[in-house]
């Protein structure tokens, strides 16, 4: 061939020892070995076979997050905000009307299925505070403002 | 065996990647490194190459738009064999002076022997190292305005028509394989217009004439 061949560049061409089959070889095992650190930047195997350490394996299209993706778990959260200042104010134009809700739920929903794909542990756990807040918050205000109105009151009485 | 090494280069826009796709387009093992991401290929490739890599898939056409993924290509293409590797824009992966990878070594200088077809296009023939360059058995260059590139491609084409080249209209090449040298314009298609193609030179140590014919559509 020997094209190109008047250049200042300087010619690295040792390619060690290797057989051709065994460079065949090489490059198998480490496209193969390459190709799965490449899973691991953020694509979910095909398979779910289970794993020799025993950690339960997660899949986002499987039925154990699936119901964690479903928008009616996620409308009470983000209600949270909306039922809070209902319970600290009194005033009505804080609830949010039905269609309102379940279009911040089902936005809420997807956002989470792109979390749940890189962290579907954190996210579970997460849910979980969050939906205990929703129902316990609103009620732990109302009840602040009501031993609130009780002391004011006794102190009138007084 | 012979093995298809193709090195393209031409100013942005020029034709290079018209005629690179054209050159692939009939192919059924292809790997494409192709950071705009416009090559006919399967950019969500990994499942694909997971089946090829064990055997259970023979034709397959993929491609990344990663750098770090063209590393996984060439060890791949070299390991199945009997495939074509196209790196587009190869100074993201090569830059002259630098030391080439491993994986690119070896795929440049023993992948005669898998039979790899390889095809590297770049921008600019003066930025490809020279270890990639002398291996090429096939030149299509498009039209280079800079001076270093014009030279760098002389010893290619010869002193006139490397001069030519950088008053090539788009889609506009010369075409040197094994010693000879045509010119032709390319079809929006990526097919030469067989009107338009010359045979421009035979290289031969005595031959100092030009010998120029047309063919007829």
């Amino acid at each position: 061939m020997g094209i190109f061949s008047s250049d200042d560049q300087k010619s690295e061409t040792d390619l060690g020892t290797a057989t051709g089959h065994n460079q065949t070889d090489t490059a198998l095992l480490a496209a193969k070995g390459n190709l799965e650190k490449r899973r691991g930047r953020g694509r979910p195997p095909k398979d779910t076979a289970a794993p020799a350490d025993n950690a339960p394996r997660v899949n986002a299209a499987s039925g154990d997050l699936a119901r964690l993706f479903d928008p009616t778990v996620w409308t009470p959260l983000v209600r949270l905000p909306a039922d809070a200042m209902v319970a600290l104010t009194g005033r009505e134009f804080w609830n949010l009307q039905d269609k309102e809700a379940a279009a911040l739920g089902a936005s809420a929903a997807s956002a989470a299925q792109y979390v749940g794909i890189e962290n579907p542990k954190s996210l579970a756990i997460s849910l979980f505070l969050v939906s205990a807040i929703v129902v316990y918050g609103p009620r732990a205000l109302k009840e602040l403002d009501a031993r609130r109105a009780e002391r004011a009151e006794a102190v009138k009485l007084k | 065996m012979n093995r298809a090494y193709i090195i393209v280069v031409g100013n942005q826009g020029a034709g290079k990647s018209v005629w690179t796709k054209k050159y692939v387009s009939a192919t059924d093992r292809l790997f494409v490194f192709d950071p705009t991401g416009s090559y006919d290929v399967n950019y969500d490739f990994v499942d694909t190459l997971e089946a090829v890599l064990d055997k259970k898939q023979s034709k397959f056409r993929i491609g990344t738009i990663e750098p770090e993924d063209a590393e996984i290509f060439g060890d791949a293409a070299f390991g199945t064999g009997k495939c074509t590797f196209v790196v587009e824009e190869c100074g993201l992966l090569f830059k002259r002076g630098e030391i080439i990878e491993p994986w690119a070594r070896r795929l440049i200088f023993m992948g005669r022997h898998p039979e790899v077809d390889i095809v590297f296009v770049a921008q600019r023939a003066s930025s490809i190292p020279i270890d990639i360059r002398s291996q090429a058995n096939r030149v299509i260059s498009f039209r280079q305005t800079n001076s270093d590139d014009v030279r760098a491609l002389k010893e290619v084409f010869g002193k006139e028509f490397s001069a030519e080249l950088s008053t090539f209209p788009d889609l506009r090449c010369l075409d040197w394989e094994l010693g000879s040298i045509k010119k032709y314009d390319l079809t929006i298609d990526g097919e030469p217009r067989k009107s338009t193609t010359e045979a421009v030179n035979t290289l031969n140590d005595t031959d100092t004439d030009t010998e120029t014919e047309t063919e007829e559509d």
